[in-house]
């Protein structure tokens, strides 16, 4: 003890030097925006590494479980493309009979908001909360692969989050489980994911990691138990017809005269590895042409 | 007593002159002098090193909060960092003629020994300063710019008043 208040002592001007620029330093980051934003990057990429190598250990276990949920998405994927040969035949086949009564037939196609429109960049998911109020996603890209903020997240099921914040090699995602993450999403029923339905906000509730809630304007048969709830394609951050879940139950009449359906999530959140991260190609001049809009 | 007194109110002297005047002197928002330095770099060697940290960082608070820079922190931090090299500095610029820095007498020096005296503090607070205010390498030549432009501003001013106030 002695010897630690000689020692103490001895090296006092060094201490004090010490606990003064610490102080100082921390006023810094803690009370200046760019460098509190700068230090967080710091931060996000020293703690981002480290996630990585957990999740390294991490995944060779559950391989074979990424392998299955792999083979699954390529299955469906599989069968898409069946589906658009099986179309693109057909029209091939109406185009030799006729070329006239082709045009009408495939135009409408061209002027569908398609795929072709977002950009897709793979990511994994290497770090992630569910139990929390606000939970995030720590994923292995960063901007250096092309990854900006606002950017959607997909899991192979479904909608999975939205990118909030970008270090070069790392990013971080609201997690659709996160009180504050919501959507605008709209009802359909069986397959038909294009048509038009009844539109409303998707919200987490804050407790349970496989369950959401929509919110809509009560209409008679409007939300019905076991419709599909997917995005809109309204905003600009996801595609059309993304799958978020499926109608539990319905609660009728909150305070605020909106309906509430109780929603299963389509992404298993305990079970997140490989996600797309997707942006509309012609973001900026998406958003430029809005901002002159009034009330947007 | 009388000692403190006078020093408290070089303090609040050099503090006023800063944010007041030099402050708004800046040349191109890239020059800016940092007169208040001269007062934590002209404290007497008497005091001990901690208690030199010690208003270092207020003084350099103090800055901090009534400068309108938006960058709170940074002149407490580069002025602890600064004078921590305060005493090994001045043997160096006395060419061995002192033992100890406690024998340095402000007064009587001549301008070259305040010249190679000021030139190290002033660029260490300033390199501190301006590189922590950008907190990334990312325009790390637009940044020396500013330590260098800066650095010459405050040196050449410091010099003059070194002239006026401890001219032999």
């Amino acid at each position: 003890m002695f010897r630690l208040i000689a020692f103490l002592s001895r090296n006092r001007h060094v201490f004090t030097f010490l606990l003064l620029e610490g102080i100082s330093f921390w006023i810094i980051v803690r009370f200046n925006s760019l460098q509190s934003n700068r230090f967080g990057d710091l931060g996000l990429e020293v703690f981002g590494s480290m996630y990585e190598v957990e999740d390294n250990v991490g995944s060779y276990f559950s391989l074979q479980n990424q392998n299955s949920q792999l083979q699954l998405e390529n299955l469906q994927l599989q069968k898409e493309l069946q589906e658009i040969r099986q179309r693109e035949s057909m029209y091939l086949a109406l185009l030799n009979e006729d070329s006239a009564a082709t045009q009408v037939l495939i135009a409408p196609a061209d002027t569908q908001p398609g795929n072709e429109n977002f950009i897709f960049r793979p990511a994994k998911v290497i770090r992630q909360t569910i139990r929390q109020n606000y939970n995030y996603l720590t994923l292995d890209k960063g901007s250096q692969h092309g990854v900006e903020v606002g950017m959607g997240v997909i899991s192979p099921q479904g909608v999975a989050g939205k990118v909030i914040r970008v270090s070069k090699a790392y990013s971080i995602a609201l997690s659709a489980l996160n009180l504050s993450f919501n959507l605008t999403l709209k009802a359909v029923d069986g397959r038909d994911v294009s048509g038009a339905g009844t539109i409303g906000f998707y919200e987490w509730n804050g407790t349970d990691s496989r369950s959401g809630i929509f919110r809509f304007v009560p209409d008679v048969d409007a939300v019905r138990a076991g419709d599909w709830l997917v995005t809109s394609g309204y905003n600009t951050i996801f595609p059309e017809g993304i799958r978020m879940g499926k109608v539990r139950k319905i609660e009728q009449g909150g305070e605020d005269g909106l309906s509430v359906a109780v929603i299963d999530l389509a992404t298993n959140f305990s079970k997140m590895g490989y996600v797309y991260l997707v942006k509309p190609r012609y973001k900026q001049t998406l958003d430029s042409l809005q901002t002159g809009l009034p009330d947007s | 007593m009388n000692q403190i007194l006078r020093y408290s109110l070089a303090g609040v002297f050099y503090i006023l002159a800063q944010v007041l005047l030099f402050n708004h002197l800046s040349v191109f928002q890239v020059a800016t002098p940092f007169i208040f330095l001269l007062f934590l770099f002209t404290l007497p060697f008497e005091i001990p090193p901690s208690w030199v940290f010690v208003i270092a960082f207020f003084t350099g608070l103090t800055i901090d909060f009534a400068s309108d820079t938006y960058a709170n922190g940074l002149h407490a931090f580069s002025s602890v960092m600064a004078v921590s090299i305060r005493r090994r500095v001045a043997l160096l610029a006395g060419s061995m003629n002192f033992r100890s820095p406690e024998d340095i007498n402000f007064h009587g020096q001549n301008m070259t020994w305040f010249a190679v005296y000021l030139i190290p503090l002033i660029l260490l607070h300033h390199l501190s300063y301006f590189f922590l205010e950008a907190f990334s390498m990312q325009h790390f030549w637009f940044t020396l710019l500013k330590v260098l432009a800066s650095g010459i501003y405050t040196f050449v001013l410091s010099w003059i008043l070194c002239f006026i106030l401890y001219k032999r």
